[in-house]
């Protein structure tokens, strides 16, 4: 179950260090990958010509929707568009409370979509159940339905 | 041309008359001329008299005709009579002689028969015909017959005496000689006596015969002469009084309408004074109307002089007639220029044809109408130096007061200024419809973007408490401390300006019948769970419904209460009250009343903006937004927000709603 690793794509620094304390504060040890923008997320995702191979593909993918380059929408609809990865669990990170926003996040394939808290405890919090919730509690997908799609 | 005088009329009707006076004309224009000048009560009994005349003449003419045929009737009767009487008498005397003759001759008794016989009835036919006589007049004559018949008489009775005696028939001769002579005056007298009324009766039957045709020719020519008096009445009647008076009762409803008379023909009498006061009174009227109209019409043509717009006046073959100092402003050719020029002068040759088009429809309507005889257009027209001015034409028909059609008026304005502004306003909106999606998506996005760092600040100022809660000492902690809490603050801030903006953005569409009463109840149940160790009295008035977008109006009731709540939690007797009371104008004023702390009613204005607070933070926390959203809430629902208070009485926030049910 640890061995699930978790994809933060996320621009900010400040944000990245406080997702990541949180993720410390709350023992939260899955080995976690940033990303700095939407670019770099698919090339994780997609590295080459190929997609990562099965063990290689996060269990958790936290997306933040303002991204550099290519943006959080856009990484969200490629990874759903690709059926190696079009069941991987992808909830939202952002700042926006905007309706259309959320809107667009659900149509476009997201598991889920969590405001950013502006204190800390809030956001630690946030990040805790998040983790907890997608790489403990929920069952993930057996490994054949993931790798035939 | 507003009315015509009587003196006019007068001189109209003599050239008429010098120019038809010929022969024969002569005397039915005299007629003509005494017939109008006679009374109507003597044309009446002229009209009555003419035919009555006529029939009393021929009745009359009749009458004396019928007398004088019964006279000469009667003569002629009498005449007969006479001569029968006399004819009857000598028939007499001759059977008298007849008898003595034949005695005479026989000696035989019997032959007297007819003799006494003639005796016996002579003497009563004497009578007869001398009564006769006299009725007659010819007594005289009558008499001498008496007289000759006795002397027939006698001798025949001397004669009778001597047959008797045996006188022989020789001796008889002369006496019977004598009496034949005797005999033959009287046949003379009586045929003279006959033959008179015969003389008479003759010639009398002949004029009975001429009287008789005459009364015939007297009764036809009474029928026709009647039938002819008649209808020359009628005519005369018609003529001389049904035409003019209804010329007059014509007039009167002209004057009546303040429009010009018909002439009416000059005449002396009843009617002719009668059309002659309407003609003078329509005189006076049209005089008074030109007098009264004539300060009128000076201001009219001040008012059209001093107008800054061009009033500009054409005649219906399209020639300008008048040209105002407007006009000349505006167009820069002068009036002496203008007038009499073809209105296209101003036009711009692509737009004349379209013009043209525009005035004969214009003229095709129906002036009368009012709004119907005019029409606005706006056009670019051209002026004198060749440059195109914008002018707003209002062009109209004038017609002359019996409606015909005399010209057409145009009132144009120089609308480059009003276009401009125009423009410029439109320009302006532009910039401000601009302004304000940017404001729009600048605060929405400002909202979001302040948050990212504010959230470092939060987050790591939690950090440097964590990690470095030694190093920093208290001072330090403290420090750390004021930044985590204007961080809040900062976030509570952004969070209601977001709220804000997104009331500026959202269209009402949601109204329906809210339970205000049940709203307010359910708040202050939340607020009594979020703090439980508050005692307050809460009055909530019952079955409180208003037309509202329940969204938006909790968010308005949930700031009241709340502001209530939170302005009486330094109170031990904290009250609220949720009510309504009319208004003057039949609208429902809700309230939200509090005993809490109260305001500066100095500042009460101040209240409703953005970030205006009347209370320090710290003494009462808050942003300043929420009573800036209520305005806005309200005000979207077509109502007002107002608040009334004193500081440490109290405060009272009504409202009223005015939002359309869409459910």
């Amino acid at each position: 179950m640890t061995s699930r690793s978790i994809l933060l794509v996320e621009d900010s620094p400040d944000d990245e260090a406080l997702t990541l304390r949180a993720m410390k504060k709350n023992h939260i040890m899955n080995d976690i990958t940033v990303a700095h923008d939407g670019a770099e997320a698919l090339e994780f995702l997609f590295p080459g010509d190929g997609a990562a191979d099965g063990a290689a593909l996060p269990g958790l993918v936290l997306l933040d929707l303002k991204l550099p380059k290519v943006d959080g929408l856009e990484v969200l609809r490629r990874i759903r568009a690709d059926q190696r990865t079009a069941i991987v669990p992808v909830v939202v990170l952002t700042s926006s409370k905007e309706q259309e926003d959320i809107l667009d996040s659900y149509h476009s394939g997201a598991n889920g979509y969590v405001r950013k808290p502006v204190t800390f405890a809030g956001f630690s919090d946030a990040v805790n159940t998040l983790s907890t919730f997608w790489l403990q509690l929920n069952e993930e997908a057996p490994e054949h339905v993931r790798t035939t799609g | 041309m507003i009315g015509y005088g009587r003196q006019e009329i007068r001189g109209d009707m003599r050239s008429r008359g010098g120019t038809s006076r010929s022969p024969a004309a002569g005397p039915r224009r005299w007629f003509h001329r005494w017939w109008l000048a006679r009374s109507v009560r003597a044309k009446g009994l002229i009209v009555v008299a003419v035919p009555l005349i006529a029939l009393v003449a021929v009745t009359s003419a009749g009458l004396v005709l019928e007398h004088s045929e019964r006279q000469q009737r009667k003569i002629a009767l009498a005449a007969s009579a006479l001569s029968a009487a006399a004819g009857q008498v000598l028939a007499q005397a001759i059977n008298a002689e007849t008898g003595l003759r034949g005695y005479a001759v026989t000696r035989d008794p019997l032959f007297l028969q007819p003799y006494n016989l003639g005796l016996a009835a002579i003497n009563a036919d004497l009578g007869l015909l001398r009564s006769t006589a006299r009725q007659e007049g010819v007594s005289r004559q009558a008499q001498q017959i008496t007289s000759t018949t006795n002397e027939v008489l006698d001798q025949l009775a001397v004669l009778r005496l001597e047959v008797r005696n045996g006188s022989s028939i020789y001796a008889l001769i002369p006496g019977l000689e004598a009496q034949k002579m005797t005999m033959d005056l009287l046949r003379r007298q009586v045929a003279r006596i006959a033959a008179g009324p015969l003389a008479l009766a003759l010639p009398r039957r002949a004029s009975i015969t001429r009287l008789e045709q005459a009364d015939e020719v007297v009764d036809i020519a009474g029928l026709v002469l009647g039938l002819l008096a008649g209808l020359a009445g009628v005519a005369l009647f018609t003529s001389g009084i049904s035409r003019r008076v209804t010329a007059a009762a014509a007039n009167a409803d002209l004057l009546g309408e303040g429009r010009p008379l018909e002439p009416v023909e000059p005449s002396a009498d009843d009617l002719g004074h009668l059309a002659d006061s309407l003609i003078r009174a329509g005189g006076l009227l049209a005089g008074r109307a030109a007098e009264r109209d004539r300060p009128r019409l000076a201001l009219l043509a001040a008012i059209v002089d001093s107008s800054d717009d061009a009033i500009v006046s054409s005649s219906v073959d399209g020639l300008i007639t008048s040209w105002n100092p407007g006009a000349e402003r505006i167009y820069g050719y002068s009036a002496d220029e203008a007038v009499g020029q073809d209105t296209g002068l101003v036009l711009q040759a692509d737009v004349r044809g379209e013009e043209a088009a525009v005035l004969s429809a214009l003229v095709a309507r129906d002036g009368r109408q009012s709004g119907v005889g005019s029409l606005q257009r706006d056009a670019v027209q051209q002026r004198k130096d060749g440059t195109s001015v914008p002018v707003s034409v209002m062009l109209s028909t004038i017609r002359d007061d019996k409606g015909t059609l005399i010209g057409t008026s145009s009132i144009g304005r120089d609308i480059t200024e009003p276009l401009r502004a125009a423009a410029e306003l439109r320009s302006r909106m532009d910039d401000l419809e601009r302004a304000n999606q940017n404001l729009e998506t600048f605060t929405y996005s400002v909202s979001h973007d302040l948050r990212a760092p504010l959230r470092s600040m939060a987050g790591f100022s939690a950090a440097l408490v964590e990690d470095c809660a030694d190093e920093l000492g208290a001072d330090g902690l403290d420090y750390v401390a004021r930044i985590q809490a204007a961080s809040a603050r900062m976030a509570a801030l952004i969070e209601d300006l977001l709220h804000l903006s997104r009331l500026w953005r959202t269209e009402l569409q949601n109204v329906q019948p809210v339970d205000l009463s049940a709203e307010v109840s359910r708040i202050v149940g939340d607020l009594r769970l979020g703090t439980p160790d508050r005692t307050v009295r809460v009055t909530v008035q019952d079955h409180v419904l208003a037309p509202a977008d329940p969204v938006l109006i909790r968010s308005v009731l949930e700031n009241l209460v709340g502001n209530a709540w939170k302005f009486t939690s330094r109170r031990d007797d904290a009250s609220i009250e949720f009510g309504t009371r009319p208004t003057k104008d039949a609208a429902v004023t809700y309230f939200v009343r509090d005993n809490g702390a109260g305001f500066d009613p100095a500042y009460a204005d101040k209240l409703f903006a953005p970030f205006e607070r009347l209370h320090a933070t710290s003494e009462f926390p808050g942003t300043g937004v929420g009573l800036a959203s209520v305005r806005q809430i309200v005000e979207r629902h077509g109502g007002q927000v107002w608040a009334e208070g004193a500081v440490g009485a109290g405060a009272t926030f009504s409202f009223t709603l005015n939002a359309k049910d869409t459910s």
